[in-house]
C-alpha cells in the first residue's frame, strides 16, 4: 500500500503540474487576447490541478507518515498548494483579485516544477520534527509566504503599470491595488511574526533554547522588520503605489531568500532538513 | 510626555532601520562564541578587526547598544500603543457625527436600511431619539492596539527570557550520577540569570537511540533517576519531550555515543582509560577518539556501530591503534574482556556503555511569550480580517441622513455597502 501510494503521489503531482501549465497558458492567453472565456477556463483548469495536487499531498502524507515540510519537494509543493487555495478563495470573494491569475498560476507552476525538479525522495524525520508547535510554525510560514506572493503579484502590476500597455486595463485602478497590497502586507507581517514566535517556542521545546541567531532566524527577523518598515512608511509617511510596491517586492525577495536560501547555509540548524 | 511620544513615534522607522542594520552586521561579522582567531574571518573584515572589536560587532547581541536599541524600539512601540488606544477609544465610543456628505432617505427607507444592516451582522451600539449607530465587528477598532501590544509583550518577554535563561550541558554514561554543585560541561547564562543548580542528583539509568533504516537518527531517549540512590523518582526524557524538576527543565540532546572503558598495560604500567566515542554518522562509517596516555603515546579508538556495517544498533566493533610521535606502533581489533596485544601494549576492552548529553535549563517569562503570541494573533485577525464597518443614521422630522464607512479597505466592502442600502436607494430624497 505504501509503495503504491508513493508511486501514485508522483503521478498525481505530474497531473497537477500539467493542469497548472494549461491554466497558466489559458490565463496568459485570456489577458492578452482579452477573452474572458479563456480566463474562466484557466480557473477551471487550476481547480482541476488543485484536486490532483491535494490528492497527491494526501497520498504522500499517508505513505511516508509525515506532513509536507521536510524536503524541498514537499515544502515547495505545499507552498504552491497554499498559494493556490488562498488565491482561489480571495478571487471568489473579491473581483479585484481575479485578473491576477495571470501571475499566480505561473507562480504556482514554477513552485511545483522546481519541487519536482528537486526530486521526490523521502527524507526521514529528524527527532526534533514533532509536536503541535512545529505544525503551527510551518503552517503560519506557508500562509505568510503565500500571502506575500499574492502581494508581490499585485505589486508587480503596480510597478509595471504603463509598460503593460493596453493590458493594464484588465487590472483594477492603481489606488485599489495599492490598498490591497497594504492589506495583504499586513496579513503577511502578522502571519510571519506568528510563524517566528511558534518557531521559537518549538525550538525551546526541542533544544531548550528560545532563539539562537541561526542564519534562518536572523533573516526571518530581518524580513519581518522590513515588512514592518513597509507598513509604517505606507501608513505614516505617505509612501504609496510605485515606491511602496517596489519596497514590497524587496520584502518578498527577502522572504524567498530567508525560506529557500539561508536554510542552505551550513551553520544553520535548518540545513539538516532542507539541503 | 506627549512631545516625547511624538518625537519617538517620528523616529520609529529610523529605529527599525537601525535594527535591520544591526542584524545585517551580526550576519556579516562572525559572532562569538565562534573562533576568536581573526584569520578565520572573511578577508574583507580582517583589516577592520580593531574597529569591529571596539564596536562590539563580533558580539552584537550581547552589547549594551543592542539592548538599548531594543529598549528604544519597545519604548517607541509603547508610546505608539498609547496613541492607538486613544484613537481606538474615540472610534469605538465617540459620539461625533461622521464627516463627509451623507445620503438622505425618508425615515421609512432609513429604517429599512438599518434592518438590512442588522441582517448583515451590524450591531446597534448606540441609539438615541435622533441617531443610531450600528457597527459590524465593533471590536475591530482594537486590532491595531492589540497587534502592537502583542508585539511589545512578545519582544520584551523574549528579551527577558533570553536574559534570565541559564543553560548547562552534562554528559553522562549509563549508571553515572551528576550531583548538584558539580561543574557543568558547558554553561551559559543571560545577564539576569541566577546560578544554575540541580535540585537533586540525577543518575542516567538508560540511554537509547533509535535510527531510521537509512541510519539517520530517529529519536533519543534517556531514563533518569532523580534523588539519592534508593529513589523511586524515575522519568524519561526524549527529544521534544522534556521533564521539569524544581526550577529546572531537562532536555534530551541529540548527541549520543558509546563510552569505552579500557585498560592499557604498557612498559610503564597499567592505565585505566575512559573514551566517550560519538555515535558514527552511518553503519559503514567509523568514529574516532584519541586518548593521550601518561607515557606520551596516543591511544586511538576506531568505533563501528556494527561489525556487519548494516545497522546502527548492531554488535559494535572497536579497533585500538597506538601511536607515538606520529609513528604507528600497532593496531588490533578489540574483543570484550580479552587482552589484545597492540605494539608493546596490552589493551583490554572491559565495558561498553551508552552515553548521552542532557541539557538543563532554568528560565522565566515563557508564559508572557505565549500571551504575546495570542494577542498578536487576535490583533491581526481584528485588523485585517474583521475591520469595522459603521452605519450612522441621524433623523430629523421626515428625513434621515445616513453615513456608511469602513475604517479600513473600503473598496473591498463596497459590495456590502450596496447590499445594505439595497432597494432603499430608490427612496432617496433630493436633500
Amino acid at each position: 500500500m505504501t509503495e503504491y501510494l508513493t508511486h501514485a503521489e508522483v503521478y498525481l503531482h505530474v497531473l497537477a503540474l500539467v493542469a497548472y501549465a494549461a491554466a497558466s497558458m489559458s490565463a496568459i492567453a485570456g489577458v492578452f487576447t482579452e477573452k474572458s472565456p479563456l480566463l474562466r477556463w484557466a480557473d477551471r483548469l487550476a481547480l482541476t490541478g488543485l484536486v490532483f495536487h491535494t490528492a497527491g499531498l494526501v497520498a504522500r502524507w499517508v505513505a511516508i507518515g509525515h506532513g509536507p515540510y521536510v524536503s524541498r519537494y514537499e515544502v515547495l509543493s505545499a507552498n504552491a498548494w497554499v498559494v493556490l487555495v488562498l488565491y482561489l478563495w480571495w478571487s471568489h470573494r473579491t473581483e479585484l483579485m481575479r485578473p491576477f491569475s495571470v501571475v499566480v498560476y505561473p507562480a504556482v507552476l514554477l513552485l511545483m516544477g522546481l519541487g519536482v525538479y528537486m526530486g521526490p525522495e523521502v527524507h526521514q524525520l529528524p527527532p526534533t520534527f514533532s509536536g503541535i508547535w512545529l505544525a503551527l510554525h510551518v503552517a503560519f510560514y506557508f500562509v505568510a509566504f503565500s500571502v506575500g506572493l499574492l502581494t508581490a503579484a499585485i505589486s508587480l502590476v503596480i510597478v509595471a503599470d504603463k509598460r503593460l500597455g493596453r493590458f493594464r486595463a484588465r487590472f483594477p485602478s492603481e489606488i485599489a491595488l495599492d490598498r490591497a497590497v497594504f492589506r495583504f502586507a499586513g496579513l503577511a507581517f502578522a502571519f510571519w511574526g506568528i510563524g517566528m514566535l511558534t518557531g521559537s517556542v518549538w525550538a525551546y521545546y526541542s533544544w531548550g533554547r528560545f532563539w539562537g541567531w541561526d542564519p534562518v532566524e536572523t533573516w526571518s527577523l530581518v524580513t519581518w522588520v522590513t515588512y514592518g518598515v513597509y507598513l509604517h512608511l505606507r501608513r505614516m509617511y505617505g509612501w504609496r503605489q510605485r515606491r511602496a510596491a517596489i519596497l514590497m517586492l524587496v520584502c518578498f525577495g527577502l522572504a524567498v531568500g530567508t525560506l529557500f536560501f539561508t536554510s542552505l547555509i551550513n551553520g544553520s540548524l535548518h540545513a539538516v532538513y532542507f539541503r | 510626555m506627549s512631545r516625547l511620544a511624538r518625537m519617538v513615534r517620528r523616529v520609529n522607522v529610523g529605529l527599525m532601520l537601525m535594527l535591520l542594520a544591526s542584524l545585517a552586521l551580526a550576519y556579516a561579522v562572525p559572532q562569538l562564541p565562534e573562533p576568536l582567531d581573526e584569520s578565520t574571518w572573511p578577508a574583507l573584515l580582517q583589516p577592520l578587526a580593531g574597529v569591529i572589536r571596539a564596536l562590539g560587532a563580533d558580539r552584537v547581541f550581547g552589547t549594551w547598544w543592542f539592548s538599548a536599541l531594543l529598549g528604544a524600539v519597545a519604548l517607541g512601540s509603547l508610546l505608539a500603543l498609547a496613541g492607538q488606544s486613544a484613537l481606538a477609544w474615540r472610534r469605538a465610543f465617540g459620539t461625533r457625527t461622521p464627516s463627509g456628505k451623507p445620503l438622505a432617505f425618508s425615515r421609512t427607507a432609513a429604517d429599512d436600511v438599518l434592518a438590512r444592516a442588522r441582517r448583515h451582522g451590524y450591531l446597534v451600539v448606540r441609539r438615541s431619539e435622533s441617531a443610531v449607530k450600528a457597527v459590524k465587528h465593533p471590536w475591530g477598532h482594537w486590532g491595531t492596539t492589540l497587534l502592537h501590544a502583542g508585539i511589545v509583550i512578545a519582544t520584551v518577554s523574549s528579551w527577558y527570557v533570553l536574559q534570565s535563561t541559564a543553560t548547562g550541558v552534562i554528559q553522562l554514561a549509563e549508571g553515572e550520577t551528576f550531583a548538584p554543585g558539580q561543574p557543568w560541561g558547558i554553561e551559559e547564562g543571560g545577564a539576569l540569570a541566577e546560578p544554575l543548580v540541580l535540585p537533586t542528583p540525577i543518575t542516567l539509568l538508560r540511554s537509547e537511540a533509535e535510527y531510521w533504516p537509512d541510519g539517520s537518527l530517529r529519536q533519543v531517549r534517556s531514563t533518569i533517576a532523580f534523588g539519592a540512590e534508593d529513589t523511586k523518582d524515575v522519568a524519561t526524557v526524549e527529544v521534544n519531550g522534556s521533564v521539569a524538576r524544581g526550577s529546572v527543565r531537562l532536555y534530551q540532546s541529540q548527541r549520543v555515543g558509546s563510552t569505552l572503558l579500557v585498560t592499557v598495560e604498557g612498559p610503564s604500567g597499567e592505565e585505566r582509560v575512559r573514551v566517550d566515542s560519538a555515535a558514527p554518522a552511518a553503519p559503514d562509517v567509523p568514529s574516532y577518539e584519541d586518548y593521550p596516555l601518561a607515557d606520551g603515546s596516543t591511544l586511538r579508538l576506531k568505533y563501528f556501530s556494527d561489525t556487519e556495517r548494516v545497522s546502527m544498533t548492531g554488535v559494535p566493533e572497536v579497533v585500538a591503534r597506538m601511536e607515538r610521535d606520529g609513528n604507528l606502533l600497532g593496531q588490533e581489533t578489540l574483543v570484550s574482556g580479552v587482552g589484545v596485544a597492540v605494539g608493546d601494549y596490552e589493551v583490554t576492552l572491559f565495558e561498553v556503555r551508552a552515553w548521552t548529553q542532557l541539557i538543563v535549563v532554568s528560565t522565566r517569562g515563557m508564559a508572557a511569550v505565549f500571551v504575546g503570541f495570542v494577542v498578536i494573533l487576535l490583533g491581526s485577525l481584528l485588523l485585517y480580517v474583521w475591520p469595522p464597518r459603521e452605519l450612522f443614521i441621524e433623523t430629523d422630522d421626515d428625513t434621515a441622513h445616513v453615513w456608511w464607512r469602513a475604517w479600513r479597505f473600503p473598496d473591498v466592502y463596497s459590495d456590502e455597502r450596496e447590499r445594505v442600502f439595497g432597494a432603499a436607494r430608490e427612496a432617496m430624497t433630493d436633500d
